[in-house]
């Protein structure tokens, strides 16, 4: 009987230090994840912030006031709008491209 | 003998009662080593597992067509006390105006001195005013974050999407009507394009200040498919900055409003004409003489003295031509036909508040006769639209929608006459634009049809001969229209330019000609390449 109350007293002793263990890697474990939640949670707020500011800077009435401001360009005419179709011929032998190369890849760009 | 069985009882008993003791204390050992080895190597029980709280969740962001953020949301810092911890409440006003530039001494002293153990100093701080609050270092002031709502196009968009009070709560617009969806994160795409968006408010604005109009209105939508492309309603507002708006600027137009449509609607009384199969383009119809209903008399702003086309009562805008057309088709006919294209219901669009339209209690002849060149009834810019989309696109009555949908089926649309009909009222209404009161809509490369009309205002039931609300429908390119842009113009002047003149083809039409022309290139439309 002794044998088995001390057989009993190591196990328990073990298994003790055992849960011991793991409950302090779970709390550690625990702390890094709520770490982690508060960085990806402070993260996902400074890319809605930055986000909101890029719509901000790129929408049409910001852009169309720093393009009168810093530069001359104003939006296209009709007259402005060409199909390839209108292009001038290019000097197909400046850039090495085979004349049939060349209207094949035409013919399909306007097809698109 | 008889002692040592006397003593053998008691000996019996003390071990029994041993063996009883090991037998509990083997089965509590047995039980801890059983419930430590299940916690070691079958994991944690579920009832010991430690969980942070969720967040809750953002409310959802608002897009256009092309991915553009319209509406989102941020985490902002708000500043909050206990006025019963503050030991010197004077001090800390001091130092708190000095952060907040717009609070009062009073007022915020007051606050900090209520019988409360709870009250918001200023919610949403600023970065700059939050660091100065930390840099006070006053452990009475409490520092909580919250969500705060935010519209990076600021009042491009403020009529469709509408705006939260303080605590995100939808009050108007998509951000009211889709209240469930965005509060549980849902996010919005909506079919309107930040493009023409801007396109069509840059030009209502510059003729609002050309021709000195009080406000201004535009509608763009996809007449094959029915997706509203642009809603603009002026004067408008800046939904982050929602306390410097009055009643007036919060007042949508275009969903909201009711006007008499004016001679803009004679395009469905074109339209009722040709499909009654009593008329043809070239039918001649008689506006020499005043046509008179009743005790009334109908006359031309600029009379014939020759009969007209079909096409040029269209053409000229003759309220006459309208009136014959309605009275040879019968008010009956007239009646079911408008029924078809909608007049009488109330337009039912996703994500805005629409109004029904004002109607006449009863359909007399003269009712009929006025409602043949936009008279006598009244409804919102958005209801006359839909009603005229059928004329100009096949003959199918289509459902105008704000919410892009997932999937590209074709939307299921009901025929309501035929695409003869409609086909021949396009012709007109480039006839109109080319010889007719919308001369000035003309755009050089694209072909496009249009109709003016000049209603005069009501005012104290009464019209007011010297405020007029002018309005232009176009429809481009008119040889296959894919899109129907209407304008408004609220009681603009006459000015040098147009002559003295205020009437729809002096100023709404040169206006829809400037949209056309400044839209038709971003949507990918090519110009004629001989115009």
């Amino acid at each position: 009987m002794r044998a088995i109350i001390l057989f009993l007293v190591v196990v328990n002793g073990i298994l003790g230090v055992s849960v011991f263990k793991l409950k302090n890697n779970f709390i550690a474990k625990q702390t890094r994840l709520d770490d982690l939640e508060v960085l990806i949670r402070e993260t996902k707020e400074a890319i809605a912030v930055a986000e909101a500011e890029w719509h901000f800077v790129t929408s049409p009435q910001y852009l169309k006031n720093l393009a009168q401001k810093y530069s001359k360009l104003k939006a296209p005419t009709p007259a402005q709008i060409i199909t390839l179709a209108d292009l001038p011929p290019v000097r197909l032998q400046s850039y090495n491209i085979p004349e049939e190369v060349f209207e094949a890849a035409k013919q399909e760009a306007i097809k698109e | 003998m008889t002692e040592s069985r006397a003593l053998q009882f008691p000996l019996r008993r003390a071990r029994a009662r041993a063996g009883l003791l090991q037998a509990v204390l083997i089965m509590v050992f047995m039980l801890v080593s059983v419930r430590l080895g299940d916690l070691m190597l079958l994991g944690e029980d579920a009832n010991t597992h430690i969980t942070t709280a969720d967040p809750k969740a953002l409310r959802g962001r608002i897009y256009d067509r092309d991915g553009n953020i319209l509406a989102t949301t941020i985490t902002r810092p708000s500043l909050s006390v206990n006025p019963v911890k503050i030991k010197d409440p004077k001090t800390l006003t001091y130092k708190l105006i000095s952060i907040f530039k717009d609070y009062e001494f009073d007022a915020l002293y007051s606050k900090l001195t209520a019988q409360k153990r709870f009250t918001w100093i200023k919610r949403h701080l600023t970065p700059q005013e939050h660091q100065s609050i930390l840099d006070l270092g006053e452990p009475c002031l409490e520092i909580s974050f919250e969500q705060k709502r935010i519209y990076p196009m600021g009042e491009l968009f403020a009529h469709v999407i509408g705006f939260t009070n303080i605590d995100n709560k939808g009050l108007d617009g998509i951000e009211k009507r889709a209240e469930e969806a965005l509060t549980n994160g849902e996010e919005k795409k909506l079919t309107l394009s930040a493009s023409y968006q801007d396109v069509i408010r840059q030009s209502l604005l510059s003729a609002i200040e050309r021709y000195n109009a009080e406000g201004a209105g535009g509608v763009l939508v996809d007449v094959k498919t029915g997706e509203i492309l642009s809603l603009v309603s002026l004067p408008d507002f800046n939904p982050n900055e929602l306390k410097k708006s009055d009643a007036k600027q919060l007042f949508n137009t275009i969903t909201q409003g009711r006007y008499e449509p004016g001679s803009v609607f004679k395009i469905a009384t074109a339209a009722m004409g040709l499909e009654s199969g009593q008329f043809t383009p070239a039918h001649m119809v008689d506006v020499t003489k005043p046509f008179r209903i009743g005790k009334y008399t109908i006359k031309d702003y600029y009379p014939s003295s020759q009969p007209l086309s079909f096409t040029d009562v269209f053409v000229k805008s003759s309220n006459i031509g309208a009136a014959r057309i309605v009275k040879a088709v019968g008010k009956d006919y007239q009646q079911a036909f408008l029924k078809r294209l909608g007049v009488f219901d109330k337009i039912k669009v996703d994500g805005l508040d629409t109004v029904s339209p004002t109607l006449p209690k009863k359909w007399r002849d003269t009712t009929s006769t006025t409602v043949s060149y936009g008279y006598g009834f009244a409804l919102a810019p958005i209801h006359l639209l839909n009603v005229l989309a059928p004329t100009v696109n096949g003959g199918k009555k289509v459902e105008f929608f704000l919410e892009k949908k997932s999937t590209s089926e074709p939307t299921q649309c009901e025929s309501v006459f035929t695409e003869r009909a409609s086909s021949v009222v396009c012709n007109i209404l480039q006839n109109v634009v080319i010889n007719g009161s919308a001369r000035q809509a003309k755009v050089k490369g694209y072909l496009v049809g249009g109709k003016t009309g000049t209603t005069e205002v009501i005012a104290n039931k009464k019209y007011d001969k010297k405020n007029n609300i002018t309005s232009f429908v176009g429809v481009f390119p008119i040889n296959n229209p894919r899109y129907m842009l209407y304008i408004n113009l609220h009681k603009p002047k006459a000015t040098k330019d147009t002559y003295g003149k205020a009437s729809a083809g002096w100023n709404a039409a040169p206006v829809g000609g400037e949209i056309i022309q400044n839209l038709a290139p971003l949507m990918g439309l090519l110009p004629l390449r001989n115009d």
